[in-house]
């Protein structure tokens, strides 16, 4: 039996791995200043592409180009190529407007036939680029996507280094005013961006550029055959870890400032985190051959960059394995099911504290938008059951005295009751938040989803659009680009 | 740069005696003289800027060992009070 409660503590022990690399990546950020993140860092400006695919943008894409025709780079050395991908808005007419305003800067391109993807949009782009010859370098944007002044000088100066072939900048969202769900992502950018990219400039190995600022030597764009990758829903990861492979290294700009448009509910996010969840596992089936073997180039085998993508990767599967252990532990062992139940939450309360406190370090301007969302990432009820596990068992047994006072008798089936809810809520949040999802699509009901998202948490929610993302993949769900839709809600945030 | 009258937003001819280099060559790093017109800070800004994200990066650092040492301080609490 000690055998059988030995192997359940361990499932019980394997939902607390997201959390540890979540905090080795934020240990491992703090450390980004003995790091130079090129070896050779100069203020050149190279001729700098870019390539904005836009399908009916006309919400965002004048103000786009506006703030690109003002970046702190010489306009000399900027060309900006807009691919509509057959818009049926006023797009195309804005387009023109803006190549006669900004000659020799925009230029308008167009598919008649559209309707395939970004990824197909963007390598429209990309042809007419290479065609042209013009460029050293490739710059692929987001249509909604604001670039603060100095954003593209600080990404470009790390092309000084040759070693160099892509740099990204720091996406933050930008809507204002700011809804609840734009305060979710925008701590979760902090987390998910601002830490995370750092830890990995440390470690010399990148994810993924993030999609709306990819800066592409043209070397790079050349070797990985020049266009992006159409097989996959994250053409901008293929990407990255094409250009890894092929030698060249991937840099963070943790000071290059891009203001993103993100989702403002429950069911635009599912749609957008549902297409990157799907595209992951879709890269980690097109480099199975990479995982797990250290002498691949650029690092991309190394066992610490396969903790980080697997822990977000994997996170459903660990969560369904810690409430299987709890549970069945407690038809086993209850006492031993008790001492694995507090010893996992609290290493997610240790572990919570110091992700919390760090993001809020890292990035104290958003931080300060966005405390509320970020003390509620994991969900009102996790916290609770967070407090429950710290607080000494005197205290929790006088809470029960204080009950009794009450004139409330909790039985013993309601004491199990609540137990085995406490031991299934890591897989019970994911479900939940799957419900909230469909409150979000049905009118009478959407008010609700917000309030609910800061009891069942944002982090359940994540885990459960992987969840579905899986699901998705075996079933061969057709893979369509729901495109997230963009209002032009960016504030006055440069 | 040389003594052309310039246009603004058309670029000047370089100044090929004073060296300045007009195409940026990755490989060597070597700087280009930024475009004033174009509103790219001169050198003393971007020295200024680069001291200050690397100061901000240092305290980062220390922001960081602050709050393990505030960590670490809570656990030996929660372990003495048992």
């Amino acid at each position: 039996m000690l055998a059988l409660d030995i192997f359940l503590a361990a499932l019980v022990f394997m939902g607390a791995l997201p959390l540890i690399a979540g905090c080795c990546q934020f240990g491992l950020a703090g450390l980004h200043c003995f790091r130079r993140r090129s070896r050779v860092e100069g203020d050149v400006h190279p001729r700098v592409a870019v390539v904005i695919p836009a399908w009916n943008e006309a919400a965002v894409i004048q103000r786009t180009l506006d703030q690109l025709a003002r970046l702190e780079y010489p306009r000399e050395r900027l060309r900006i190529y807009v691919v509509d991908d057959a818009s049926d808005d006023d797009t195309p007419v804005l387009l023109g407007a803006k190549a006669h305003e900004y000659p020799g800067l925009v230029f308008p391109l167009r598919r008649e036939r559209g309707g395939e993807g970004k990824s197909h949009t963007i390598n429209h782009g990309l042809r007419r680029v290479r065609a042209d010859g013009w460029y050293d370098a490739v710059l692929v944007i987001d249509a909604d996507v604001i670039f603060t002044g100095g954003s593209l000088r600080r990404m470009a100066r790390h092309l000084a280094d040759p070693e160099v072939g892509a740099a990204t900048a720091y996406i933050k969202e930008g809507s204002r005013p700011a809804n609840y769900m734009n305060r979710f992502i925008a701590y979760e950018y902090i987390t998910a961006q601002a830490a995370a990219r750092r830890a990995q400039n440390v470690l010399g190995v990148h994810a993924c550029l993030a999609g709306g600022a990819q800066l592409i030597r043209r070397e790079s764009l050349e070797a990985v055959g020049g266009e992006i990758d159409t097989s996959t829903l994250a053409e901008d990861t293929v990407t990255t870890f094409r250009i890894q492979l092929a030698g060249k290294r991937v840099v963070f700009e943790p000071h290059a400032i891009v203001w993103a448009e993100e989702p403002r509910g429950v069911d635009g996010l599912w749609k957008q985190r549902l297409r990157w969840a799907r595209g992951n596992i879709q890269v980690t089936r097109l480099f199975r051959r990479v995982w797990f073997h250290p002498r691949r180039p650029g690092g991309l085998g190394r066992l610490s960059f396969a903790l980080i993508w697997f822990s977000v990767l994997l996170m459903p599967v660990f969560l369904l394995s810690a409430s299987t252990g709890l549970i069945a532990l407690f038809f086993d062992n209850r006492v031993f099911a008790e001492h694995a139940f507090r010893g996992l939450w609290a290493i997610n309360v240790v572990a919570y504290l110091f992700i919390t406190l760090s993001s809020f370090s890292i990035d104290p301007r958003t931080a300060r938008l966005c405390w509320r969302e970020g003390i509620a990432f994991p969900g009102i009820v996790s916290l609770m059951i967070m407090l429950y596990t710290v607080l000494p068992a005197d205290f929790v047994a006088d809470g029960n005295v204080l009950l009794r006072a009450l004139g409330i008798h909790p039985s013993a089936a309601l004491g199990d009751a609540l137990t085995l809810f406490a031991y299934a809520w890591l897989t019970v949040s994911m479900l939940a938040a799957a419900a909230i999802r469909q409150m979000d699509r049905r009118r009478w009901l959407a008010w609700l989803s917000g309030p609910l998202v800061y009891v069942v948490g944002y982090g359940p929610l994540q885990c459960a659009v992987t969840a579905t993302a899986y699901i998705k993949e075996l079933r061969g769900a057709e893979m369509r680009w729901d495109k997230t839709e963009k209002v032009g809600a960016i504030g006055e945030v440069a | 740069m040389s003594d052309a009258p310039t246009i603004p937003g058309v670029p000047t001819e370089p100044d090929l005696a004073a060296g300045v280099p007009t195409e940026p060559d990755l490989a060597a790093g070597i700087l280009t003289e930024p475009d004033l017109a174009a509103g790219v800070p001169t050198e003393p800004d971007l020295a200024a800027e680069r001291a200050h994200e690397e100061r901000s990066e240092r305290w980062l650092f220390i922001r960081q060992v602050a709050i393990v040492l505030v960590l670490v301080a809570l656990l030996l609490i929660h372990a003495l009070l048992g």
